[in-house]
Formats: C-alpha cells, structure tokens, sequence
C-alpha cells in the first residue's frame, strides 16, 4: 500500500513536469520565428503528450492510454512532420522570418494572459469533473495549450505555421482529455489520430497547390482577390 | 553608448529577477538560501516539480544575459554596433574602466553563486559554524562553478549571437517562463 502510493506521487511529479514543458513549449510556438523551429516545437510537444498519456496509463494500469501514447508518437512524431515536409516545398522551411499581425513581445504577453484565463476558467471545470490529481494538472495547461494554438493560428500570417497551430490545439485538447475521461473509447482516439492526419495531408497538399499558383504561402496575402 | 545598452538590457533583465526570486520564496516560504535549499531536497520530487524546472531554465536565460555571455552580448567581440559590455571599455579607461570590469566579473560571480547555492545544487553549503565545514566549502562552490562553466561553454559555443532588437524577445521569453513557473505553482487548483 506505501508503496504504490510513492509510486503514484512519483508518476504524478513526472506528469506534472511533462506538464510545465508541454506548456513552454506551446509558449515557445508563439515565440518561433522559423517555421521549422514551430515545427520541432510541435514535435517535442508531442514527446511531452506522450509521455503524459503513459504516466497517467502506468498506473492504474489503462491500455487505451497506452494506445493513445503509442499512436501520438507514430503520427506525429513521424507520419505528420514526414508528410508536412514531403507536401511543402523545402523554401518555405528556409525561410528564416515568418509574418506575423503583432509583434513577440506583445504577443507573448497576451499568450501569459491566455494562460491565466485557462487557469481560471479550469478551475470550476475542475471541481465539476471530480479532479483527481492528474485533472489538476493536464485540465487547466492542456486548456491554455488550446487557446495558445488558437492564439497562433488567428497571429501568423503563413500557411504551415497556421497549421503547426491547429495540430497543437488538438494537441492540447487531447491533454486536457487524457487526464479528466478516463475511459475514452478507443475509437474516439483512433478516429481523431486519422483525423489529423488527413487533415495534415490535405492542408500541406493546398499550401502545395496556393504556392504554386500564387508563388507564396503567406495567407495574410490572400486576403484580397486581386493583387494590386 | 555601452551605458545605454548595458541599461536596456538591465531593466528588461529586471522583471525577469523579480519574479524568480518571488517565486522561490513563496516556494519555499523564506528568503534564506538554506531553508529554500532543504525544501527542493525534502521530499527529494519536489526537485522534479515544474515550477522548479522553469525557474531554472529562466535563471539560466537571465544568467545569459547579465553576464554578457553569448546569445545575448558576445563578451569577445569588437564589433561596434554588437557590443554591449565590451563597449563601456571605450568609455571609460584607467581605473573607471577596471572598476566597471571588476564590477561585470563580480555581478555574474554572483548571479551563479545563487543560481548554484540556492535553485540548481541544494548541496555543499556549510551547515556549521565550525572552521573546517566553512573552508570545505570553499572548494565544493569552485567545483560547481567550474561544472557550470562548462555548461556555459556548450551553450556559447552552439549559438549565435541574437541581433541587438532581438535582446528584448530573448528576455520576454525569460519572463514568460519565470511567470509560467509561478503560475503552475500558485494557480493549481
């Protein structure tokens, strides 16, 4: 009995400094200038889910956390960046500024608001679920991960980085749901790994396409119909 | 010129200091460096907590830039529009030059005996007032030094100096970490 409990703070501990880093991560999201550095943070991001989803499965022991560790590093630790980079021509990876409508600072400040927000509106949340201790945790920063992916699609002006955005708030939904529905069917998870995939696929192959018509990818750009 | 800069970098360094310091002594529930160092180590996971993990990594940032080390000021540098500390040398000679070297050499001594003694290694502090605990002291701070020093040189080494209006992005970024640390501190719920 004492020692599963040392276990289990142990695992918690774990959990929680996966935590803290999948949340300076999303930070670091809306402080990239590259695209390929979003694209590593999106990446490493996904490790920190990972290992969150197999701290919370170890124990009590959950396969279909398991499953959902196991199926997150297959897909976006490969298949998505793979694909991202097979659809997208490489220039737009070299290119070294990417366009934003505010400046970092600012936007750094309003992601710090962001999370504030997320801790705030978690916390009726919270007692509503019933929060154990992993709730605690993943609900309020997979919630602010969220509103930093929304915060980064409505900033960047760049198709992929639009992207990177919208997979990261997936990511922080996901870290939010791990923790406070224990059973989520298998189904549910499957579906939605496949789900971003496609979605990967179809929004690298329309950056593709916009690029090769337009000569850019910049969607901020494509705001009016005609060029002046 | 150097003033200036060496301003600027100062007072966006300042926040940045503040809330580290806040946060390890609401931590911690003191400001002295030895109760602060027996609650990382009591229990031993506390050590492993997020909030510890951020304060480091924005002490580390802040370290960076108030030493002049190399993402932020490239201490060996004569480039004219780069240089921040390297700069004040040009200002100043004679004895007002040593002293504002002596004065930058002390600051980052500093900044690493906390950064080591109080956040990073709990250990080694003398915990006596017997002679031989204060002298065996002494050298276990050099070792820890040394050891970040070291650390240090991996960091000069792999980067690149940021352009001088990319300074306040590198600093905004320390503080969003020091500040993120205190959030998943004192906002959990």
């Amino acid at each position: 009995m004492r020692e599963g409990d040392l276990i289990i703070s142990l695992l918690s501990q774990w959990n929680d400094l996966a935590a803290g880093l999948f949340l300076l991560c999303a930070f670091g999201m809306v402080a990239m200038r590259q695209t390929l550095a979003c694209l590593w943070l999106f990446i490493v991001q996904s490790v920190f889910f990972g290992i969150s989803a197999f701290l919370i499965g170890a124990k009590p022991f959950a396969w279909d956390l398991i499953t959902v560790g196991i199926l997150n590093f297959l897909t976006k630790l490969f298949l998505i960046p793979w694909m991202l980079r097979r659809t997208v021509r490489a220039e737009v990876y070299a290119r070294r500024e990417i366009v934003q409508a505010l400046n970092i600072p600012t936007s750094l400040l309003i992601a710090l608001g962001l999370t504030v927000l997320a801790y705030f509106v978690a916390a009726p949340m919270l007692t509503a679920v019933g929060g154990t201790r992993y709730a605690a945790v993943n609900l309020p920063i997979g919630l602010a991960a969220l509103l930093l992916g929304v915060y980064t699609l409505t900033v960047r002006r760049e198709a992929v980085p639009q992207l990177i955005g919208l997979l990261a708030m997936e990511n922080g939904a996901f870290f939010a749901g791990i923790a406070i529905v224990p059973g989520l069917s298998l189904i549910a998870e499957l579906a939605i790994a496949f789900d971003a995939l496609m979605l990967a696929f179809v929004m690298g192959v329309l950056a593709r396409a916009i690029q090769e018509h337009v000569g850019t990818t910049e969607a901020g750009a494509l705001a009016a119909l005609k060029e002046h | 010129m150097g003033a200036s800069r060496t301003r600027m970098v100062g007072f966006l360094a300042e926040p940045v200091f503040m809330i580290v310091f806040f946060t390890v002594s609401f931590l911690a529930g003191s400001t002295i460096p030895y109760i602060v160092q027996k609650y990382w180590i009591t229990p031993f996971s506390n050590f492993f907590e997020p909030s510890h993990v951020l304060l480091v990594l924005a002490f580390l940032m802040l370290i960076l830039a108030e030493g002049g080390r190399i993402p932020v000021d490239n201490p060996s540098g004569h480039f004219e529009l780069a240089m921040i500390d390297e700069s004040k040398t040009l200002e100043y000679s004679g004895r007002g030059a040593a002293l504002m070297k002596w004065g930058g050499y002390m600051r980052f001594f500093v900044l690493i005996c906390i950064f080591l003694n109080v956040v990073v290694a709990p250990w080694g502090l003398a915990s006596g007032m017997a002679l031989w605990e204060v002298l065996a002291a002494v050298p276990l701070v050099l070792v820890k030094v040394s050891a970040l020093v070291l650390v240090l040189v991996g960091i000069e080494s792999s980067l690149a100096k940021l352009r001088l209006f990319r300074i306040s992005e590198f600093l905004g970024a320390a503080f969003i970490t020091s500040v993120a640390a205190m959030i998943t501190q004192f906002l959990r719920v």
